[in-house]
Order: C-alpha cells, then structure tokens, then sequence
C-alpha cells in the first residue's frame, strides 16, 4: 500500500516538473513566434541585416523611409527624446545593439568617442562639407556632422516686446529684470550647449559662472519644462534656447521673432556609427550617411519636420536652407572644443542645479 | 422522507464519486495538476519575482557601488555614488520627495478612512458609487490630473481670465500644495482598498463599547483608531510608496515650480547627456532604504492583522441615518472630492486640447484643428494595434500574478518570504520605471546573459515583461483588499462538497473578485497602453507605441498631430474601459451581479 | 442495505457510509504540537462529537479527517484505505465528506438552490437531477419558499439551514461539523440541534462533531471524544463519560457543581472510599485510577449528587452548608451552596425554594461524587522509583 503511495507520488511530481517546463517552453515559444514575425514581416523585403537607427531628430522618420526606398536595406527607427537615446547607448555599452545615432549635440559623441564606442574615420562621400561643416568635422572623424542650429537664441513676441535685447550684455539691463529665462540644462540637454559656448567665449568655467550669477542676481527664470512654452504663455518676455524651436514657433504665430546673439553657440547634428557593429552592419551604416549627404538625403532631412529640426543650417555644399532660416553670414556661430566641455557637462549642470535653478 | 429518484445506471469511470471505486490512476493523474499547482506555485511566483523585479532592480542598484560591472565607470566598488546623492540638488529632491510623500499619504489615508465610513455607515444613494469612482481615479494618470490643473489654474487659462484663480491659489496648486494634492488623490484609492475591508471587519461594537461607556466622539476615535492600525499603516506605506515613484506629477508641476524631487532628479540623472547611472542608482538606493525603514516600522507597529470578512455568513451592517445637516455635510464632502480629483483635472485637459498650441487662450484662438487631425493622421494605426495587443496581454498576465502575489500577502502566516514580498513589491513601487527599464537592460543585454542562451533585449518579449515589472505591484496591491476580505472557508466550502481546486477557485471564489478583477485588468491596461519610460528603453527598433508615437509627433513639433494622438489614445482606454465595464455587466451571471452591487 | 453496495450514489436514498480511523495523527504548527498522537475510530454511520475546550485541537482534527490540512505523521483510513499519511493525502474533495462550517461559508454569489446543488456535482451529472434533489433538500429544510434567495437575504437560523442542507444532500460518507451552533442564540440552537440530530440520522451519513458545550455533545453524540491539548482523553457513550469520567479534566470540563481537596481515611469497598473533608467525611466513588495507596484526593461534585434536607445532621455522605444564591428556573430553583469550609457547591437544583443564609444539610449520592488521585502523590511516587531505578 504504502509502497504504491510511493510510486504514485513520484510518478506525479516528476511528471510535474514537466508540465512545468513544457509550459514555460509553450509560451517562450509563444512570444518568441510573435516576436519573430513582426521582424520577419518588415524585413523579408532584401538586404539581410537592416539598419537600426537611435535617433532623436524631427526629419528621422522620413529619412529612414527615403533611405530604405532609396536603397533596400531595411531601416527600423528608434524615434525617442536626446536623452533616452543617448541613455539607451550607453546602458548597452557591453553589447550595443545600435547601427546608427543620430542627435543634436557634439559634446555627448565627443565623450562616446573618448569611451571607444565610436567607428572613427570615416566621412561621407556623396557630398561635400562647407565652411561651417568643416569647423565641426572632429579630428578622428569618429561622427558626422549633417546640420547645424544655434543654441542660447532670444525668441520673443514682438507683440509684447518692442525692444529685445541683442547681447548677452543686455539681459543684465534692469528693464529685462526677472523677464528672460532658459531650460534647465540637468533635464534639456540642448541647453548645455549655451552654457559650454558662453562660458567658453567669456574666457573659461570661473568667468562664465560668474557671469551666470550675474544672470540670476537679475532674474535668471530656469524652466524645468520649457521655457518657449513659459514664454508663450506669457510666464516670461524673452526665452533663452534652440534657434529651430523659435522658427517653428514664428511659423504658427508670425509675431514671435528671433534674436542671434553674439555669441551664438553652435548646436550641430550628429551622425555616428557604432564601432562594435559588425561588418554588415557598418556597411549599412556608412550606406546610410551616403545617403544622407546625397541630395536625396538632404531632400528628406529639409522636408521631415517643417515646424522644427528642418530649419537647419546646411553643412553639404548645394543644399539650401530652409527660407525661415536667417543668412547664415548673419550669424555670429561660436564654436568650442566638444572634447573638453563634453567632458565637463556634469560639473557644470551640478553647478547649474545648486547654484542657478 | 427523502422521495426516490429513479433509479438509473451511473458510469463508475469516471472517479468522481468514491475513492475506493476510482480507478487508482486517474486518481494519480487528477490529482497531480493539483499537486503541480500547489507544489510549483510558490517557487513559480518567485522565479517571476526574480525576473520581473529582483533582478534588474538589484543589477541596476549594483551600479552604485560598482559602475565596472556593467561598464559604466572605471570603479569595481566606489561610494562616490553615494557622495552625488547626498549632496546637493539630489539632497533637496530627496528631502522634498520624503515631505511631499508622507503628507500624501496622511491627507489620503483620513480623506479614504472618511470615505471609508461614508460607504459603509452613511444612508447616502451616492455611497454606492464612491468604489467606481475611486477606480475611475486610479486609472486617471497623475500626468493627466496634473496637465488638466495646471491648465485650469495657469495665468492666461480663462479661469484666471475670469478672476476665478488669484495669485495665491495659483503659487499654492503650481507648488507643493498642488503636487501634495494630486498625490493625494491618486493615493486615495489605495489608502481605500487597504482601509475599508478593515473598517467593515471592525463593524460598529467597539465604537458602540466606547460611547456606552461614556466616550466621547473623538475620544471613540481614539480608542478605535489603534485597531484600524494595521490597515491605516499598510495604507500610508502604499501610498507613501506611490508618491515617491510618482513622475507624472514631478515632470509637470513640480518641474513647473522648481521643485526638484527623487523621481526627476533619477530621470535626468539617466536621460542627461553624461548618463550618471551609479548616481540615479545611489538616489534609487536611498528609496529603497527609506521604504526598508518603513515597512520594518509598520512592522513593528503593526504584529498582527487579519481582517477576513466578506465571510460566509452576510452579515447586516447596521447604517446611520444622517441627518439633514449630516447628509448636506457629506455631500459638499463627496462632490467635492469627485471634482477636485477628477472633475476639474479632466476639463483642464479638456479644454486644453482646444486651443491652438503656444497661444493664450481667448475666444479667437478656440479650434477644433486637434480633433480635425485626427482624421487626416495616418500612420498610427500600427501603434495602436502594437499597444492594444501589448496592454491586453500585459493586464491579463498581470492580474493572474497580481492575484497570485495577493493571495501570498492577505496569507494569515506571511512568514519571512511573504514580508519580502512586500518589500519588493513596495520598492519597485517607488523606484521610476526608468530605473527597472535600465535594469532589463544591464541584466539582459549582458554577453553573459547573452551567452547563456537567454538574448530577449530589443524583442516584444522583454518589453511585455518591463510592462508587466511596473504595473505588478499596484495590481498585487490593489488586489490585496478585496482578495483579503474573501474568507477562507469559502474555498474550503467548496473543496469539502467535492470540487477540485481550480473548479473550488473558479466557482466559489473568483466570481466574488470579478469586479474588482475587471478594475484591475483595466488599470493596468490603460497604464500599458500609454507607458513612455518602458516603451522608450524596451520597444525593439522599429516599433513604435503609442507613447512614443506621440513623443515622436511631439519631437516633430506637430503638436496638433500629438494632441490629436494623445486623445485617440484617451478615446481608445475609454472606449475599452466601457466596453469591458458593459459586457461585464451584460454577460456576468446574476450571482456575480448581485455580489458586485452589494460589495462596497 | 448490503444490496446496494456496489452501486453508486445515483439512488441517493441513503449513504455509503464508511468507518473512519484515525490512527497515531501527529500536526503541529511552527514547532508547536497541536496534536500529539490521536488514536480514534467512528464507526460507519456513528454521530461521534470531539469535545474539547478552545485550542485544544479540535479544529485541527476536524480539517485534518477532512483534509484541508495535511497530516504530519500517522494515518487516517477510511474503510481501511489510507487517505492520508505523511507522505500521502487525498485532497478534499476526493473523500467523499461534506461540513457545516462555523460561519456558514455559504457562497455569496449563488442563490440557496446553486449553494446546495453544488454539493452535488461530484456525483450527479444530471443537472435536473441535481435541481430536484437540491429542492427536495431545501424543502426539508424548511426553505423551499426561498430558493432563489441569496445567502444575504437569508436570516442567522435560515442561513445555517441552508448549509446544513447542503451538507445533507450528497449523503456523503461523514458530514463534518465545525462548531455550527456556537454562534446562534439559545433558542435556534436547540431547534437546529435538533434538525441536525434528526437529519443527519436520517440521511445515514456518519457525522464528526466538534463543540466546546458538553450539552450539545451529549445531546448529538452517540460517543463523545474528549480532546485536551492535542491527545485524546477519553472516548466513550455520553453516559458513561458522564459517570465515570477518565480525569479530573474529564469531569470538570462536563460539569461539576464543586470541588474540594481531602484525604483517604478508608475504603468500604474497591469501589467506595472515605475521604475526610474540611466540610466532613464523604463517601465517594474512587474515579481515574485511583489506588490503595492514594491518600490525598479530589472530590469533584456533579450537580445531580446533592439533595438539599432541613437541618438533620448525623449520617455518611450528609454535609452541613448554608444557601448564598438561589435562582427561579422554572421547574424549580437553582442554588448556590457555601459548604463548611468554604467550598461552594453551584447549581444545586430542588423543587422547593431554600432562601439565601438559609442552613442546610446536603446529602451527597456516593455514586455522582469522584475522588481522583491528586496528581502530586503518583507523581511523586513515579519519580521516586524511577530515582530507586537509576540509584
């Protein structure tokens, strides 16, 4: 009796242990079939490995279309904010699953670059840099530069603002007192740039700090969220930030007009290649900066995102600038070395956070 | 006498009725998913625990102490992470978030004790619907609620243009008071679901004591209050818990104001350009440690809870007849929670969608141009189909867990591993899903990981796991209330008169946790259905979400695009959440309607 | 009867019944023991009824025989099949048992009718089959105008009805029932033992019993079996617990109406002894293995030995008290009786009212007064040879 209760019982929770796993296994199956075929679905169409493009910039989704269209390799977008791409990249710095980045900002592929993460020499073929491009180009060619935009522009309403101010100078002026602001540079990551280029010009980190507590002993605003948005809504006159978000703006409501101080940092977009990728994958990747430096790239990149990222000042010779864009003689660029004030971005925006916001 | 039936030929095979004639094998084999499921549970639920929690929690908490393991520093062990999170902007957000989370949890705790006593007590027609409309709430987010106040309240809104808000009501709601507030409604539901069940155990014949003993009223709620204690604390912690992991209030409002709290400090720590994940990990530490200290103390407060009551036998709850005064009192009381939750927040964001972006609101810039986009948006319907398919899996896996882990919380012997449990639950609750997202992808995009056969980052797999990680533990945790007020001996009932265990749960059990299954399947289909931070870390490249199909559209500087997205996006929950509440309605027997009804 | 074994349960006029056997059962709690080796037998179709007070493991018992718990060591049978041991165990709803819970445990979601035909299911697969047995149950019951009714619009009395007949409708094997009256008042506690004693008789089915009140014990109980921290004391007919209780436990907790200590002067027969008191010498009847060499015992007094007599002094087995207390009870009157010595003697019915300070002499029948060893003697005298033993 006793003996049979046994055999039984083992019987059972052996067979249970297969259940177990017969059902796991089910359901791996399950998910992983499902998974499958929505990869197999897009990519049946011709190359084997498509293009995985991280990208944060207005005109990627029509970019990546024109590309596949133009060439068969599959692209499957990534479309997220700066900072989460940016993120992304580097929490699968072990096992990046990435092809191709491409984001506002040099600073941040400068400090890639320095964590070897980057394919370096490498410049695309299909077009030809201008001058402003060419003061952009890092000296390992480890990214690509496709456009540029300022950053720290005054965007105002003319409506309510008759006399904006022009320079940095002017915002120390008590008629602006607690009447300008910017984004916070720990949580927008185009504002970094303002601060790297100010300080920069002013003569070093000391100097620009100093400078920006001048900014704050007159009312300074830090926007946690946006500070067009603030400006807009009547928060604030004069809104401290990316020159393309302020032709876009102008676009809905022709009253708002834009100041290009001097200095006006550069804000390039950048292109990079993941330097672990594989062979196919680099081929892809550089295919795909072909691409973007042909005509038919450039195309794509002027007509993906009218209201914003498009009003870029061209860096391939031929292309012309969208007709919101100013003269790029107009403008007063600042460039600085993204190499040294990439790698003090978390210093500064510490400082920003305790001492500005 | 008992009347005869006829006598008619019964087939003995089947083994249903008595042991001596079953076949002996069948017995073996029945029983054994019996067996499997009683022997397998627990182990299985932990394997999920592990999976979906543990792990990538304790990987990305690792990275404090030793950014080399997953190379994001030069250090194997380094405290310097600790140092970041101690100083400065991080402290204050941490000082802020501890502030804000623990009046949150006192404000919702009394405001859900009192509607507690409002359903339960009060001879009020509209206490009937207090339960539906704290669930409304739940699925409401924060992000929401904040969006549609700060819209209401705004300089320029028509509001102010209507000198209905003044300066001082506006720096109140835009600061601390107004994140406290919207944390405190969103509290309230779980404050609710942990207090009501115990307010019902407790019934009337303590207060009943004091007062015949000479107790004065508060003088009664003092002496009564202590044995409400353990629900009161399980109460608080959730929701102080929720309100430290909260980011749809700290990226709006508190943003807004200059109010740096853990949650944001954590997201630009990660999504800031050098990525600082050892410090998001120190400040991740810090709430961790913060809810270790909690628990440890609502353990200490609280050694004994055990409020089974939805028992077999219905009891009658004796109800107070308010008076004329009392029930104008209680009204002004429910109206005006109902439009301080839900009401005011929804018509703000409401209205919000029709004006024309970056104008000040006036009658010249009203336009239907969000709802006109709708039509002529193409391209979203592949991130609804994704989203729709996503949500519907994740909430049921969800429930089915969330009940599972219910059931090991409302257990009358928790033991070591159910204590675990609820710290685990408790902390992913207040860590932001960014950081169990980042977690995923240490853990999973590892070669180690890689090497062992397991390669699921960049698939639909993990990505429905991270949904399933960051709505798990609300889910358990709402369903720790009604599953706790289910008395045993109803299944008990059932096993004895010859049911099975899964006939003795579907039959005897699950119809009277219907309702509340329905409301939590559906919360966590609406969180899923538009969860940014999980999408944006776990989708493979090339899907798209729905919630980053509206960032994209944003990033596209498309705003009516996006606006239009975001309300198909509402109109979608909506429309699921009618459906689902309707064909339960239509189609649930009439038992599980009666018991729905009655059950408050 | 032995004709229709062998069929099944379609006939549904009487049960299978099944001797049930308890043998060597051991469960204990987080290192606590609840139930230290219980050794009992109920016999096919016997009303046995475990008497015990508050955690003295009766509930344990009762899950364990119906399988809600498993057993740590030992066996249950039934009808010789082991159903449960340490390493096997026959989950509950393969034992063929139904139980009247202690809160009813009625499923608030279904009506009285689906709450009694779901006892059913097990055996019938006929649907209609099941609706009329269940309706013919609830009948008997007293509920059939209330068929369609859910548990909550059902009173206490109706409620607990409803799970009797739940019980009852299967004809199971053995019903369990876990304390069902203790929380009805007295009046439907009478009528309802009375339909469970009746019914369950009726159907056939064998019953386990647990209650902690002696007169629902001895009312139901073709035995009883007293439990008391987790091992059995005594196991027999009602009568003969009450009449020759095993211990002082086993009288106490079935009533007595006073105790007092004395000691041995002499035995009248091997039955009889003579214990001198501080209220003076009793004759008693020699109870718990009580020995020659015995000297100090306890008397324990059932309200039934003392006949209260005008003051008429003298004669073995008469003691002089006075009345503290006397309560009106219908058919007669209850006192409370202080003795000298101050041992007070409760419940002491008459006919006749005796008035409080009134003097009395009490006359004690030998037969109804137990003298126990005091466990300090045997104790002692254990340990001493024990002591002798290793010396």
């Amino acid at each position: 009796m006793l003996r049979a209760n046994r055999k039984i019982n083992l019987k059972s929770r052996s067979t249970t242990t297969s259940i177990g796993v017969a059902a796991a296994t089910v359901l791996l199956a399950a998910c992983g079939s499902a998974s499958a075929s929505t990869t197999s679905s897009s990519s049946s169409s011709s190359s084997s490995t498509p293009l995985y493009l991280w990208s944060s910039e207005g005109y990627d989704s029509s970019t990546c279309t024109a590309f596949q269209k133009a060439t068969g390799i599959v692209c499957k977008l990534s479309d997220n904010s700066t900072g989460p791409t940016l993120a992304k990249i580097q929490a699968t710095k072990n096992n990046p699953t990435w092809g191709v980045a491409w984001t506002d900002g040099n600073a941040a592929y400068a400090e890639l670059d320095q964590q070897g993460m980057l394919l370096k020499n490498f410049q695309p073929n299909t077009g030809t840099l201008n001058a402003l491009g060419q003061k952009l180009v890092p000296a390992d060619h480890s990214y690509i530069i496709t456009g540029v935009t300022t950053t720290g522009a005054f965007v105002y309403n003319s409506a309510k603002v008759s006399n904006p101010p022009t320079s940095w100078q002017d915002l120390l002026q008590p008629q602006w007192k607690g009447k300008f602001g910017m984004n916070n540079p720990s949580i927008d990551g185009p504002s970094y740039p303002i601060l790297a280029g100010l300080f920069d010009s002013l003569g070093g980190v000391s100097q620009g700090e100093a400078f920006m507590s001048q900014l704050k002993a007159n009312g300074l605003y830090v926007s946690q969220n946006s500070a067009m948005d603030d400006m807009t809504a009547g928060k604030i006159e004069i809104a401290i930030g990316q020159n393309t978000s302020g032709i876009g703006r102008a676009q809905s409501n022709p009253n708002i007009k834009i100041i290009y101080p001097n200095p006006s940092p550069a804000l390039p977009s950048v292109l990079a290649i993941d330097g672990k990728a594989s062979a196919a994958e680099i081929k892809d990747a550089k295919a795909f900066a072909n691409f973007i430096y042909s005509p038919a790239g450039q195309k794509a990149m002027l007509a993906g995102d009218p209201t914003g990222d498009s009003q870029f000042f061209p860096v391939v010779n031929g292309t012309v600038a969208e007709k919101q864009v100013p003269p790029e003689s107009s403008i007063n660029f600042y460039f600085y070395d993204p190499y040294k004030w990439g790698s003090l971005e978390s210093s500064i925006n510490t400082w920003f956070s305790t001492n500005i916001a | 006498m008992l009347s005869s039936p006829p006598v008619q030929s019964r087939k003995v095979e089947d083994g249903e009725g008595d042991l001596d004639r079953a076949n002996p094998i069948q017995v073996a084999s029945r029983g054994l998913l019996e067996t499997a499921s009683l022997r397998l549970g627990r182990p299985l639920l932990w394997v999920v625990l592990a999976v979906v929690s543990v792990i990538p929690t304790i990987a990305f908490l690792l990275l404090a102490f030793s950014p080399r393991i997953f190379a994001q520093g030069n250090s194997w062990f380094t405290l310097s992470a600790f140092g970041r999170a101690l100083s400065g902007n991080e402290l204050i957000g941490m000082r802020n978030s501890l502030g804000i989370s623990t009046a949150a949890a006192f404000f919702a705790v009394v405001i859900s004790s009192i509607l507690a006593l409002i359903v339960q007590r009060a001879n009020l027609r509209e206490s009937r619907l207090i339960p539906g409309l704290l669930w409304v709430v739940l699925l409401v987010p924060t992000y929401v609620t904040s969006v549609g106040w700060n819209e209401v309240v705004a300089p320029g809104s028509i509001f102010s243009q209507l000198g209905l808000v003044n300066g001082a009501v506006r720096n109140l709601l835009l600061g601390t008071g107004g994140i406290v507030m919207i944390l405190t409604f969103t509290g309230v539901p779980f404050a609710y679901f942990a207090i009501s069940p115990a307010i019902r155990g407790l019934g009337r014949r303590f207060e009943e004591a004091s007062r015949i003993h000479g107790g004065s009223i508060p003088r009664t709620i003092r002496i009564v209050t202590p044995i409400l204690l353990p629900a009161i604390f399980a109460g608080a912690t959730i929701v102080f818990a929720e309100s430290l992991g909260d980011f749809g209030v700290a990226s709006t409002i508190a943003a807004n104001a200059n109010i740096p709290v853990a949650t944001t400090n954590i997201m630009s720590a990660i999504a800031t350009f050098p990525t600082d994940f050892p410090m998001a990990a120190g400040t991740s530490w810090l709430l961790v440690l913060t809810l270790g200290i909690v628990l440890s103390l609502q353990n200490r407060l609280t050694r004994s809870r055990s409020y089974g009551v939805l028992s077999g036998r219905t009891s009658f709850s004796p109800v107070y007849n308010l008076s004329l005064r009392g029930k104008v009192a209680v009204r002004i009381f429910l109206y005006a929670f109902a439009l301080a939750a839900l009401g005011v927040p929804i018509f703000g964001a409401l209205i919000s969608t029709l004006f024309k972006p970056y104008q000040s609101p006036s009658l010249s810039s009203l336009t239907l141009s969000a709802y006109t986009t709708l039509f002529k948006t193409q391209s979203i319907g592949g991130p609804i189909v994704t989203s729709l398919t996503m949500a519907t899996i994740t909430a049921t896996i969800t429930i089915v867990l969330g009940i599972a882990i219910a059931k090991v919380l409302t257990s009358p012997r928790p033991g070591l591993s159910g204590k675990l449990t609820d710290l685990i639950l408790v902390t992913s609750v207040a860590l932001p899903g960014l950081v169990l997202a980042a977690g995923f992808i240490f853990v999973f995009n590892l070669p180690l990981t890689i090497s062992m056969g397991i390669n699921i980052y960049g698939t639909m797999i993990l990505l429905g796991i991270g949904y399933v990680a960051i709505s798990l533990p609300s889910n358990a945790k709402v369903m720790v209330g009604p599953i706790s007020q289910l008395d045993g001996s109803l299944m008990r009932a059932g096993r004895i008169h010859g049911a099975s265990m899964q006939k003795a749960f579907r039959r005897c059990v699950l119809p009277l946790l219907a309702k509340s299954i329905v409301w939590a399947w559906l919360l966590t289909f609406a969180s899923t259905f538009g969860e940014l931070p999980t999408s944006q870390m776990l989708a493979p490249t090339g899907v798209r979400t729905m919630a980053t199909a509206i960032l994209s559209s944003f990033q596209v500087s498309n705003i009516s695009a996006a606006t239009a997205f975001s309300i198909i996006q509402m109109a979608i929950v909506l429309g699921v959440i009618l459906l689902v509440q309707g064909g339960f309605k239509y189609l649930a027997p009439k038992g599980w309607q009666a018991i729905a009804v009655r059950r408050k | 009867m032995l004709v229709f074994i062998g069929f099944n349960k379609s006939h549904w006029g009487f049960a299978l019944t099944k001797r049930v056997e308890v043998a060597a059962v051991t469960k204990s709690y987080g290192g606590s023991a609840v139930l230290k080796g219980i050794d009992l037998t109920i016999e096919a179709g016997e009303f046995a009824v475990l008497l015990g007070p508050s955690g003295s493991g009766k509930s344990t018992l009762l899950r364990l025989v119906g399988g809600l718990e498993k057993i740590d060591s030992g066996e249950i049978r039934f009808d010789g099949k082991v159903i449960a041991s340490s390493k096997t165990h026959t989950p509950p709803d393969r034992r063929d048992l139904s139980m009247v819970f202690q809160d009813f445990a009625l499923w608030p979601h279904m009506n009285a009718l689906e709450n009694v035909s779901f006892a059913l299911e097990r055996y019938e697969k006929d649907a209609k089959v099941r609706r009329r047995l269940s309706a013919e149950m609830l009948e008997r019951v007293g509920l059939s105008s209330k068929a369609d009714r859910f548990p909550s619009n059902l009173s206490g009395g109706e409620q607990q009805r409803l799970s009797l007949a739940r019980a009852l409708v299967a004809r199971p094997s053995l019903i369990l029932f876990d304390e069902p009256l203790s929380s009805l008042d007295a009046d439907l506690k009478e009528r309802l033992r009375i339909e469970i004693s009746e019914l369950t008789r009726e159907v056939g089915s064998g019953a386990l019993y647990i209650t902690h009140d002696q007169s629902e014990a001895f009312a139901l109980a073709d035995r009883v079996a007293l439990l008391n921290d987790g091992q059995l004391i005594q196991v027999d007919a009602p009568e003969v617990i009450y009449r020759n209780p095993a211990t002082p436990f086993v009288a106490h907790f079935t009533g007595v109406a006073g105790e007092m200590d004395g000691e041995i002067v002499g035995w009248r027969d091997d039955q009889s002894v003579m214990v001198a008191t501080k209220a003076g010498t009793i004759l008693a009847k020699g109870c718990g293995g009580l020995e020659k060499r015995s000297k100090q015992v306890r008397l324990m007094l059932r309200g039934s030995a003392a006949r209260i007599n005008k003051s008429t002094s003298g004669a073995d087995g008469v003691v002089s008290g006075r009345v503290v207390d006397v309560a009106f009870r219908g058919r007669g009157y209850d006192h409370v009786i202080e003795l000298i010595g101050g041992t007070r003697l409760v419940g002491i019915f008459a006919h006749d009212r005796w008035d409080r300070d009134d003097q009395v002499q009490i006359t004690l029948s030998a037969d109804q007064t137990l003298a126990f060893p005091i466990d300090k003697d045997i104790i002692d005298l254990d340990s001493l040879a024990v002591d002798g033993a290793v010396a």
